[in-house]
């Protein structure tokens, strides 16, 4: 017999078909015949699809011997591509239908969250790549148009608003970066952030969704625009916000590979922490003297006071110092009317990523240093929600509540929002972003004071 | 030098360091030690195994892949890339390119293995059902209905 295409053994064949790297080729395959089609479709196991997959993406099997369906995990990534790379070119058809967005953007969102954990080579010292980053950021930079619209549909609120939020938190609003000064994105997200309303008790007084329900992504991408633009206007590029996809990674956070064994979320060490805030009295006027501002609904205040030239906000940014008193039970609580514990923490608990206490110190350009308590707990949704209190003088002041941005250890860190610890009706609120630094000095970002306008 | 001996009963004198690029064969040398014996290949004619040994000649001096590499298969870089020099050897009619395929394996020549697998995506790549089926003279049995069922199941794939 001649030797040709379908003389070879099927493992072959299956073997050259993995090595084109193009899960479309084996669509095309399958429709010549029979025995192709089989080979495709009916083998009893997945190792072709596996295989292929694993050319493309970064293995999702982690730890665990979990079973995954490799062959329709891999068909929903290659739809949204071709969905995407069809809205690319071509003029008139550059928007998505509900639905479709709604899947490119969850199926994109995915492959950020199965994006494997940086690790460290230990011969070279070289950080290992992300295929799956590198395959969402190429969509990012080419289609940024038809993922964020920036036409007026995006305020719609609709299925794709959180999921939008939630990818373009990913990203970091990198590609916002020649848009920054556009007021209007602006002005939404500080009458958000500033809306006192948005932070109760059913909400954690943070970004998340009532009772337990997840994180407000939308939150998160309100909490991040306002820090981004405050950053970009008032510091002059002396304050490096890690963001961008790469940062989103498990364990992209500096020192990650020197964590001791049971810190999950990359606790201990050094960390910085930029700190939003209004002139209380603005503050007090935009949410309690606004009446004549509300809508008919009454959902939306007058946001006229953010358009004023004499508007800005205050930021400062410290450094924190973190230990870990306990993993899984709470430390004895220094005084019986402070507890760490509340009741999402007694509902669910991962026992991989049991909740991490934590103590420590905070300092930056304020004469006070402050003490800092708090702890980190793995969410049923999968995310991770960061508490801390901060005392000065033997009182404690504040409380922050805030969500990992990434993956365990990312090196995006945490956005939240600050409050009072009694959460008085009239007591202030704003933005927070905490993330990682090196354990050398001298490598670390920039520290202290940044007030400005309006203080 | 060793001695292999085809299935048409060709025999071929060779540097060792060139027969054991093939697995096959090295372990073969390591099992039987030093000895005169002519290795039989029944798999392998001549016009093939002369073929395969330009490119074992041309590579005899890399390094060999080691077990980590082949055990970290799935994960491991691929690339649809062919070094300039394989490209230009691997310019053969489709029956040597398929020969050669079904040598590598036989003689477990990995590197040699994955030239020719690439080398048959790269043709595969970008071409419709019925561009392949007259790339690699393979009858369509499918009926019209199922053709058009087995369309469907393929929309994934598709560029809309």
């Amino acid at each position: 017999m001649r030797a040709s295409f379908l003389s070879l053994p099927q493992e072959l064949t299956e073997h050259a078909l993995v090595q084109a790297e193009d899960p479309r080729i084996l669509a095309a395959v399958a429709q010549c015949s029979k025995y192709l089609y089989s080979i495709v479709y009916s083998s009893g196991d997945q190792h072709l699809w596996r295989s292929v997959f694993l050319s493309i993406f970064d293995d999702i099997r982690g730890d665990g011997n979990a079973k995954v369906d490799w062959k329709s995990l891999l068909q929903k990534r290659i739809r949204a591509r071709s969905l995407l790379e069809s809205k690319q070119h071509g003029y008139s058809t550059t928007t998505l239908s509900l639905e479709e967005r709604t899947a490119v953007l969850g199926t994109l969102i995915d492959v950020v969250c199965t994006a494997s954990p940086v690790q460290i080579s230990e011969v070279d010292g070289e950080r290992n790549t992300s295929k799956n980053i590198r395959w969402v950021s190429k969509f990012i930079d080419d289609c940024t148009d038809v993922l964020f619209p920036t036409h007026s549909d995006s305020l719609m609120v609709s299925p794709a608003t959180a999921l939008t939020a939630r990818l373009r938190a990913y990203t970091g609003l990198h590609f916002e970066a020649k848009r920054w000064y556009i007021h209007e994105p602006r002005t939404i997200s500080r009458a958000f952030v500033y809306d006192l309303r948005n932070y109760t008790e059913e909400t954690s007084w943070g970004p998340f969704l009532p009772n337990g329900g997840g994180i407000n992504w939308i939150h998160i991408d309100h909490l991040m625009r306002v820090i981004c633009t405050n950053a970009e206007e008032y510091n002059h590029s002396m304050i490096h916000l890690p963001t961008g996809l790469e940062c989103t990674r498990p364990y992209s956070a500096p020192e990650s590979h020197a964590r001791e064994p049971g810190d999950w979320a990359g606790v201990e060490g050094t960390w910085r922490r930029i700190i939003c805030f209004m002139d209380y009295r603005d503050l007090f006027a935009y949410n309690f003297r606004n009446p004549a501002g509300r809508s008919e609904d009454g959902a939306h205040l007058n946001t006229n006071i953010f358009e004023s030239d004499f508007f800005g906000e205050a930021f400062r940014v410290l450094e924190m110092e973190l230990y870990i008193t306990s993993i899984g039970d709470p430390p004895p609580s220094p005084s019986p009317s402070l507890t760490y514990s509340d009741e999402e923490e007694d509902v669910y608990s991962d026992p991989n990523r049991p909740t991490i206490y934590f103590e420590g110190k905070s300092d930056g350009g304020t004469p006070n240093e402050s003490r800092i308590r708090g702890s980190v707990t793995a969410m049923p949704c999968g995310g991770i929600q960061w508490k801390l209190v901060s005392s000065y003088a033997g009182q404690e002041r504040w409380c922050s509540s805030g969500a990992q941005v990434g993956g365990a250890g990312s090196a995006v860190g945490v956005v939240g929002a600050w409050s009072s610890v009694d959460h008085a009706p009239m007591d202030p609120s704003g933005p927070f972003w905490l993330w990682k630094q090196p354990a050398k000095p001298d490598e670390r970002d920039m520290i202290g004071m940044h007030s400005f306008h309006g203080l | 030098m060793v001695n292999l001996v085809t299935s048409d009963n060709e025999s071929f004198t060779v540097e060792k360091a060139v027969a054991s690029r093939s697995v096959l064969i090295k372990n073969m040398l390591e099992d039987v030690g030093e000895s005169d014996q002519p290795i039989p290949l029944p798999n392998v004619t001549a016009s093939v195994l002369k073929k395969v040994l330009e490119y074992c000649d041309h590579h005899k001096n890399e390094p060999m892949p080691t077990s980590e590499d082949l055990a970290a298969e799935d994960t491991r870089k691929r690339t649809t890339d062919i070094g300039e020099w394989d490209q230009k050897f691997i310019q053969v009619d489709q029956e040597m390119l398929f020969e050669i395929i079904l040598a590598a394996n036989y003689l477990d020549i990995k590197p040699l293995l994955d030239v020719g697998c690439k080398t048959v995506a790269n043709m595969i790549k970008g071409k419709t059902p019925e561009e392949i089926r007259k790339l690699f003279n393979i009858v369509n049995d499918f009926t019209p209905e199922e053709e058009a069922q087995i369309k469907k199941e393929n929309e994934w794939a598709e560029d809309r």
